[in-house]
């Protein structure tokens, strides 16, 4: 088994996040390499939510796809919900308590699911249990049920340990930990690692120990073979087990970042809550202060405050307070103040769909705010590029005195991978043109240069204001002032044109004389270059153009793919509804993408349907809607 | 008037305080300890639910919750037929101290 591709269901604050961890710590101390991508409804407790991930001890993973090995099921509505996806001779984990329970008699299963599972037991003559449903997965479709009383387990744990009541659902998560770790003969080892690090220590990290046995001793009685996923041959030094959201926030401490704002919104606010684990205020080590503030509105003012007194400042946020946000990133264009807002994106409009995954937010930040100024828009492909992307764009917004902006897609957000440990030791921190000696004729807005080198406030006499201004900061309408002033500002165009190199842009993967090329962006990279290698080993050559800057663009290469390829053989792929990149390179280069692979159901682009739309789209099609996942 | 409440097991007694997802966990009163919706058998103390106590709870709290719905209800007609359904209606929870780590961040 080259890798192995699970699902982890249950409802929402049920434990699925520790069984999810624990799993994920445990395959990466046992030397595998994880991708692990949490889906969950937007309600705070019960509704089904679940993770899908693929463990490889050949090649880090950075895709998903269908069908999984295993479905490791919390309740009943996931089996319900999941079942179709197993692959032939994979591995389902149940709790046969629940065997009398019908699908259409859970009420949190959206009627549409509901509908489509009438059919398909119609179709198959199956009894509308999930008793009736284990034996069907077992006879006919040859799946391996694992049917586990989960209550009895819990008794028997109560009997030989106890069970500390507040943490109840800590247990059901070790129903699963326990047996996918007993199923796939992970180490005892790595199993107390990942355990340990989640529990620390006490009578929890005990009672998981003494269940994890338990667990196993009743796995052992099925005779199934077992996955056997092999030793992992990877060897990357130390890693990095952690989320898009982690990334970002690591990458912020170490990039010097003083101040954080922020207004919690998914999938943006687990950055912050990171960082304020790292705050401190106060005595000789200040790290940084994160503040929570009443809204976006008070988030980016705040973040632009703390910017002109010197600290370099950031923000996080998600489409509903960027859109909150962008008066202020007006404020912060006119008067020159370097700010970095990372921008989660979920789907929308409004509310739209908080706890899901889009990459519908590229023009908004490429056009956001009213009036005329330069800005940076960067976009992150994975971890190890969010982590990145993130240090770049602070020394950016400072070298170039303007807002940046930087797009992280929930799928990337909200994802745990394992990931080499970033090189610190390479982090440049570049703060820019700063004045060396403060003196009493002071323009904060010199005509001199279009960076016009910063002195802090309280450093020296300056004014800001919302409205136009002269070189010193005083409101000033005259047109000629008025033409210097914009010309100053917008002349930094050029100079993130000439500093920002090409290559810096955008990265090339895959075949150098292929037949079709896939343009994407953002969270797309991981699964695009996965499928290059198996539509390769299909005979098919492809490559992967992959945006990592919309402003400034990529225009020299894009145009070179276009008249090298031709405009045929260039796909758009995108999870968003228009085809938002796609949009960019006709408005940077003419050049007008005619072929497109798009989703917006707001769940990831997986592995199996990328290869295959691609592979219609090389057939004649011109579009592809995408639709895969629960 | 009791309401029908036959092969009882501990989560159709008054003394059960469930899990808020998962309803074969539970927290007895009576014994003061994790149970895992058994039958009974050594329990001489069970609280059966009666119209009368349903109909006290609507007088005083005005709402009861469905663990298999998963939401609250407002009218006790309604919850009688989520009872006769045999889903487990509650209006306390068992303390779940680690509640906050296991949900996302939604706003």
């Amino acid at each position: 088994m080259e890798e192995l591709r699970y699902i982890l269901g249950g409802p929402q604050g049920g434990g699925l996040e520790t069984t999810s961890e624990v799993l994920s710590w445990s395959f990466a101390k046992s030397g595998y390499g994880i991708l692990s991508d949490r889906e969950y409804f937007s309600n705070i407790k019960g509704r089904h939510s679940y993770v899908h991930a693929t463990v490889s001890g050949t090649a880090i993973p950075f895709h998903l796809s269908y069908p999984v090995n295993l479905v490791g099921a919390m309740d009943a509505e996931t089996v319900f919900t999941h079942f179709q996806e197993i692959d032939k001779g994979g591995y389902l984990i149940y709790n046969k308590d629940e065997d009398n329970a019908k699908f259409d008699s859970i009420p949190s299963i959206e009627t549409e699911l509901k509908m489509r599972l009438n059919e398909f037991f119609k179709a198959n003559g199956i009894g509308r249990t999930l008793g009736e449903l284990a034996v069907y997965l077992a006879e006919k479709r040859q799946i391996n049920v694992v049917a586990l009383g989960y209550s009895s387990l819990l008794r028997e744990l109560q009997q030989e340990a106890s069970v500390i009541a507040a943490q109840a659902s800590r247990y059901v998560s070790s129903i699963l930990i326990g047996s996918i770790a007993s199923l796939v003969g992970l180490d005892s080892s790595s199993l107390a690692f990942g355990l340990e690090r989640r529990f620390r220590s006490g009578e929890m990290l005990e009672h998981n120990k003494i269940f994890s046995k338990i667990i196993a001793r009743h796995i052992q009685t099925f005779s199934y073979k077992r996955p056997n996923l092999g030793k992992s041959s990877l060897n990357r030094g130390k890693m990095v087990v952690a989320s898009g959201n982690d990334f970002v926030a690591m990458a912020k401490l170490v990039g010097g970042v003083r101040f954080q704002s922020y207004y919690p919104i998914t999938p943006a606010a687990d950055e912050s809550f990171t960082l304020e684990k790292y705050e401190k205020v106060g005595g000789d080590h200040d790290l940084i202060v994160v503040f929570q503030t009443e809204d976006e509105i008070a988030a980016v003012t705040s973040a632009i405050g703390a910017s002109l007194t010197g600290a370099r400042s950031a923000s996080a946020t998600s489409g509903p307070g960027f859109d909150l946000m962008t008066e202020g990133l007006g404020w912060a264009g006119i008067n020159e103040a370097p700010i970095l807002v990372t921008y989660y994106q979920r789907g929308g409009p409004s509310t739209g769909q908080p706890t899901r995954g889009s990459q519908s937010d590229l023009l908004s930040s490429v056009f956001a705010s009213h009036g005329e100024f330069p800005r940076i828009v960067l976009s992150s492909g994975d971890h190890s590029e969010a982590f990145w992307d993130t240090i770049d764009a602070l020394n950016f917004a400072e070298m170039f005195q303007t807002p940046v902006i930087h797009l992280v897609d929930k799928f990337l957000a909200n994802s745990i991978a394992s990931t080499p440990m970033p090189d610190v030791s390479k982090i440049q921190v570049q703060r820019g043109s700063l004045v060396k000696k403060v003196g009493d004729e002071y323009h904060r807005f010199d005509f001199s240069s279009s960076v016009s080198p910063r002195a802090f406030i309280g450093d020296e006499r300056m004014w800001y204001t919302g409205d136009e201004h002269n070189e010193i900061g005083h409101i000033d309408e005259d047109s000629e002032n008025r033409i210097k002033m914009m010309t100053k500002r917008m002349d930094k165009m050029n100079l993130i044109e000439k500093n920002i190199p090409e290559e810096r842009r955008y990265a090339l993967y895959g075949d150098k004389d292929p037949e079709i090329v896939l343009l994407g962006w953002g969270f797309i990279k991981g699964v695009a270059i996965k499928a290059l290698e198996q539509l390769r080993n299909e005979g098919i050559k492809a490559s992967y153009f992959h945006i990592r800057t919309f402003v400034p663009f990529p225009n020299e290469s894009v145009v070179s793919i276009f008249r090298n390829v031709g405009p045929e053989r260039v796909v758009d792929v995108e999870c968003n509804y228009e085809g938002q990149a796609g949009v960019l390179v006709r408005l940077n280069t003419g050049y007008q993408l005619k072929k497109r692979i798009v989703k917006f159901t707001g769940r990831p682009i997986y592995l199996n349907e990328l290869v295959e739309a691609t592979k219609r789209i090389l057939s004649g099609s011109s579009q592809e809607v995408l639709s895969l996942g629960a | 008037m009791y309401y029908i409440v036959m092969n009882m097991n501990c989560e159709d007694c008054g003394r059960y305080i469930p899990h808020s997802v998962y309803k074969y966990i539970g927290f007895c009163e009576e014994q003061g300890k994790v149970v895992f919706n058994e039958p009974p058998t050594n329990c001489d103390t069970v609280s059966k639910t009666t119209m009368d106590s349903l109909s006290s709870v609507f007088g005083s709290l005005g709402w009861v919750y469905c663990i298999d719905c998963k939401a609250p209800i407002f009218e006790m007609e309604e919850a009688v037929k989520h009872i006769a359904s045999h889903h487990l209606i509650t209006t306390r929870f068992m303390y779940d101290s680690v509640a906050a780590e296991e949900v996302g961040a939604v706003s």
